[in-house]
Formats: structure tokens, C-alpha cells, sequence
């Protein structure tokens, strides 16, 4: 789904982060990111929400110097889908997939279907913490650099921690007839 | 020992080689198929979800409209300040507690405590009986007299009036004239005339101490009585050994001058009569102490302070509150305000470096507590 010209009430103490701008190229990567890790289409939806809000709030204490807007929002849409993953385990609460590998549509070329299933599983397979890098490589797009800064990190404990979680995947997927 | 920061060679290669997949180059085709198959399950966003939040950036993320459960929730966490908002709150009511406990005695400690306007009287001075005057008395304390010998006391009182600025100098009369009236007398005299700020007087009165209370019901009337002060001291002890000092000198007098009627010799004579000096010099003295002590008895010190009406305001010592009263409560007022900044910071000090101790160890383990998310899966 393409993304429509939203006006964003500018605000003159943000103008060193474009929040319009930033909004526009990041909706549905956060939300994929966030549904990614969540793997429960509610919940991802109030993160998501959640995430934009603090975005917007917090915005003034954006500074460019300790990496770029999208690493910064993508920092908190995390922290926000952490919070919701703990709250999930205090009330036991259990959630629906996203990304249910029995979950294909029935009019998919067999193949298609049965490639999107190995993948499915794939990834339900992985740790939460690999899920959580392969998330913000595939669904958000970000750079090994852009990972490192969300996940507090260097870049190359960032890189390592993708490279073991991609392998991994691959594997699962080979693995998979 | 330091890791190196680097990575893998053959790590760098594979993950150079998956951005170069992910950005669309075809070059490992097993790569690129993974990478598809991969983004293929890239969740898309929710069309009433992109709705929605096209809707609130629009309202600049406005809270949305809450629910009932939400909106008692909210409700919840109002009543229910966050730890950010509550630590300061407390640290502050704490100092100013703090401040308050200091800085109370502080400031009513330093208050001159100002004497009620009602008759404030020694508790010596009411338990002298009125028929004591000049006379027999029984103080308490004081050692038991010989039957016959009357008790000497020394009472001295202190009055302060008010009245108008323009009245002080007819009360200063009157404290003359009922002085005169008791029979007593005006040792010395200090009246000041002028605006309200300035006029007062004031008397110190010698008054027969048997007319004491005759004179203080006079002097009471002339104006607003603010104090009244009486006290007394049993002098008995030091007027009847001046006596006996003085009966004994008398006595080796008398004997000496016997001793020289009756001398034979020059030098006997000189004799007697340096001693005879001596002893003279004795009943100078004595008779001095008797007759200092017999004044102290038989007239009683009186203080009269006359002060214009309103003087008690401003703690001046005749009237308005003046300039000069201003700069001592401005300056009475910075030394508190100093005081109190003094005590908050002795308490915000540590309580600061605390509150910044616990921010910095609550960061890496919120941050922990977060991460522990992903351990559980």
C-alpha cells in the first residue's frame, strides 16, 4: 500500500528532524518490523501507533549526531514492542500469528505455497532475538549500521548477530523439502 | 585483553553480498530467491491501520479517543503520578520539611519575646506581703532573723506606658508629679517630643518604698500600662553585718580612746592612734554600707518608659515603623531566605546526586528488562 501526502503540524524546535518526512518513509516499514517481531496482527497495530506517538512526542531529543532518524525511530518502535512482549508474558496472554505457516491462502500456485510455508516456518523457528535483526533487514530495510544503533550495539556485533540469524534461516529453509 | 572490532572477511562478503541482494542485484541467484521469498513475508500494513495513523500524524498524534476502560486507566495513571514526576515532588516536599524543622526555631528564636501587656511581676515580688515594707518580711530564702530585728529588701520595679504622640510630654508630667506626690524622688530624665516615630521618655524614680505600690497605682494611670515588671531581694543578711561591722568599730573605738586617756608613753600614744585610724577608716566604711543598703531599702528604684502609641508595631523603640525598621527586616528577611536556600541545598545535594546515581543505574536495567523480552521468546 503506497503511502499518501500526510501534513504533519510542524513544530519550529523539531526542524532538525524532518518528522513529516520521517513518517512518510517509515510507516509501513515499522509496522512490518513491529508485526515481524510481535507476530500478532493486533498488538502490532497498537505499537505501531504507540510508537509514532512517543516518535512524535519525543521528538525534540532526536539528535542526528547518534545516528539517523529512521535508526532513532525504529529504536522506539522496539522499546514499545519490548514493553508489549513483556506485558504479554506477565498476562500469559496468548496471540494469534501473522506469520502462521499453516496460514496460506488456498488459490497460491503450489509451489509459491509450499516456498512460502518453508519460509513461514523458517522464521517462526528463529530465537526472538534472530527474529527481531531479520526483521529489521528484511521488513524495515535498514543498514547494518541503522541495525547497530537500534539494537545499542556495534556494527559489528550487529553484523555478526545478522549473519548468524540469515545462515540460520537459510539452513531452516534448505532444510525444509 | 581487547576483541577486535572487526568482522569475518567471509562474514563482511556474505553480508555485503545479501544488501547487494536485498537491493535488487541478481548476481547469487540462490541468494536473491531467499531474499524474495523472505520479503515476500514482509507483513504489509493494514489499510484502516494506514488510515488511522495518516489521521493522528495529521492531528499531530493527538491521544486517541479513549475507551471507557482506557479512559479510567488514564484516569489512573493521573491519580497515580509516574516515578519521574513523583521522585522530585517528594525530594522537594522533603526540603521544604526539612527547612521548615531548621528554620522554625531559627525564626521564632530570634524573636524578642515581648512582655504581655498585662502586669508581668517576679514571682519574689508577689510573695512579699504589702505590710513587708521597710519591714519585717518574709522572703523565701532568706535566713532566719533574730526576734526583734526587721527584714531589709530591696524592691525595684519597671513600668512601660504607651500613649499618643502628642500626650507623652503631659504623661512625662505626670510621672513627675506622682513622684512628688509619694515622696519621691527623680534621679534622672530623658523626654523626647516630635512625630509619632520619635516622641517617648523615660524615668528613673527613687520612691519610698513603703509608698511603692501607692506610687506604681498612680503612674499606671498616666497611660496604657504594656509592662509591668516588679521584683525583690532580701538584702537582710548584708545590712545586719554592715551593722555589726559598724557596733564593732564603734565599740574598739570607744575601748581605744580609753586605752589613750590612760597611755603614759609617747610611744603607746602613737600606738593608739594609728590604730585609731584604722578603725575610723572601719566606720567610714561601715556606716557608708549601712546607710548605702538603708537607701536601697527604704526607697525602691522605679523605671518609667514612656513610648508613643503604635511603637510596638514596627519593634522601634517609640512609634511607626520607620526606614531604619524597614532595612532590619529586609535585612532580618535575606538572612532567612539565606538560611532556608542553605538548608534545601544541604538536602537537594545529596538527594540530587541520589536521584542522578539511580537514573543512571535504572537506564542499562530498563534496558535489560526490556531485552529479557526477546530471551523468553
Amino acid at each position: 500500500m503506497g503511502v499518501t501526502a500526510v501534513a504533519v503540524p510542524a513544530k519550529p524546535a523539531s526542524a532538525a528532524l524532518d518528522f513529516e518526512g520521517l513518517y512518510r518513509g517509515s510507516r509501513d516499514d515499522v509496522y512490518a518490523y513491529v508485526a515481524g517481531l510481535l507476530r500478532d496482527r493486533a498488538a502490532a497495530e497498537d505499537v505501531c501507533a504507540q510508537a509514532f506517538e512517543r516518535a512524535y512526542r519525543r521528538r525534540r531529543s532526536f539528535d542526528a549526531r547518534r545516528g539517523s532518524a529512521r535508526a532513532w525511530l525504529f529504536g522506539i518502535a522496539r522499546n514499545a514492542a519490548l514493553d508489549e512482549l513483556r506485558r504479554r508474558r506477565r498476562s500469559a496472554t496468548l496471540v494469534g500469528d501473522v506469520l502462521d505457516p499453516d496460514a496460506v491462502a488456498a488459490d497460491d500456485a503450489a509451489e509459491s505455497a509450499l516456498r512460502r510455508r518453508v519460509v513461514r516456518t523458517a522464521l517462526a523457528a528463529l530465537e526472538p532475538r534472530e527474529r527481531d535483526v531479520v526483521a529489521l533487514k528484511f521488513f524495515a530495510g535498514l543498514s547494518n549500521r541503522e541495525i547497530a544503533g537500534v539494537l545499542g550495539m556495534s556494527e559489528t556485533n550487529a553484523g555478526t548477530r545478522l549473519h548468524r540469524a540469515v545462515q540460520k534461516l537459510r539452513r531452516a529453509c534448505d532444510a525444509t523439502p | 585483553m581487547r576483541r577486535r572490532d572487526t568482522l569475518d572477511p567471509e562474514v563482511e562478503r556474505e553480508l555485503a553480498a545479501l544488501d547487494a541482494a536485498l537491493a535488487g542485484d541478481p548476481a547469487d541467484a540462490g541468494l536473491a530467491a531467499f531474499v524474495r521469498d523472505v520479503r515476500a513475508e514482509r507483513p504489509p500494513i493494514p489499510d484502516g491501520l494506514a488510515a488511522r495513523l495518516d489521521a493522528r500524524a495529521a492531528s499531530g498524534f493527538a491521544p486517541e479517543p479513549a475507551s471507557a476502560p482506557r479512559a479510567a486507566a488514564r484516569r489512573l495513571r493521573l491519580r497515580r503520578p509516574s516515578r519521574r514526576v513523583l521522585l522530585p515532588a517528594l525530594g522537594a516536599a522533603a526540603t521544604v520539611l526539612v527547612a521548615i524543622v531548621v528554620a522554625g526555631p531559627l525564626l521564632s528564636g530570634t524573636e524578642e519575646s515581648e512582655a504581655p501587656l498585662s502586669e508581668a511581676v517576679t514571682p519574689t515580688s508577689r510573695s512579699v506581703p504589702d505590710d513587708a515594707r521597710g519591714g519585717a518580711l518574709a522572703t523565701p530564702g532568706a535566713e532566719p532573723l533574730a526576734p526583734g530585728r526587721a527584714r531589709r529588701v530591696e524592691r525595684q520595679a519597671s513600668l512601660v506606658l504607651t500613649a499618643s504622640g502628642d500626650e507623652v510630654p503631659d504623661v512625662a508630667d505626670g510621672v513627675i508629679r506622682a513622684t512628688d506626690e509619694v515622696g519621691g524622688i527623680v534621679v534622672t530624665s530623658s523626654v523626647s517630643s516630635g512625630d509619632e516615630g520619635r516622641a517617648g521618655a523615660s524615668f528613673q524614680l527613687r520612691v519610698p518604698a513603703r509608698r511603692l505600690d501607692e506610687a506604681l497605682a498612680k503612674l499606671s494611670k498616666l497611660g496604657h500600662v504594656r509592662s509591668r515588671t516588679q521584683s525583690s531581694q532580701d538584702v537582710t543578711g548584708s545590712f545586719v553585718s554592715a551593722r555589726e561591722r559598724l557596733d564593732e568599730s564603734l565599740a574598739e573605738r570607744r575601748g581605744l580612746l580609753g586605752q589613750l586617756a590612760r597611755a603614759d608613753t609617747p610611744n603607746e600614744t602613737a600606738s593608739i592612734r594609728a590604730r585609731l585610724r584604722i578603725v575610723q577608716a572601719e566606720i567610714r566604711s561601715a556606716r557608708a554600707s549601712v546607710r548605702r543598703l538603708r537607701t536601697r531599702t527604704d526607697f525602691s528604684a522605679v523605671s518609667v518608659t514612656v513610648e508613643a502609641a503604635g511603637g510596638s508595631r514596627g519593634g522601634g523603640a517609640g512609634g511607626t515603623w520607620t526606614p531604619g525598621d524597614a532595612i532590619r527586616d529586609a535585612i532580618r528577611v535575606l538572612e532567612v531566605t539565606a538560611g532556608v536556600l542553605l538548608v534545601s541545598l544541604a538536602v537537594l545535594l545529596p538527594v540530587g546526586l541520589l536521584a542522578g546515581a539511580l537514573s543512571l543505574g535504572a537506564r542499562p536495567l530498563r534496558r535489560r528488562r526490556r531485552e529479557s523480552a526477546l530471551s523468553a521468546g
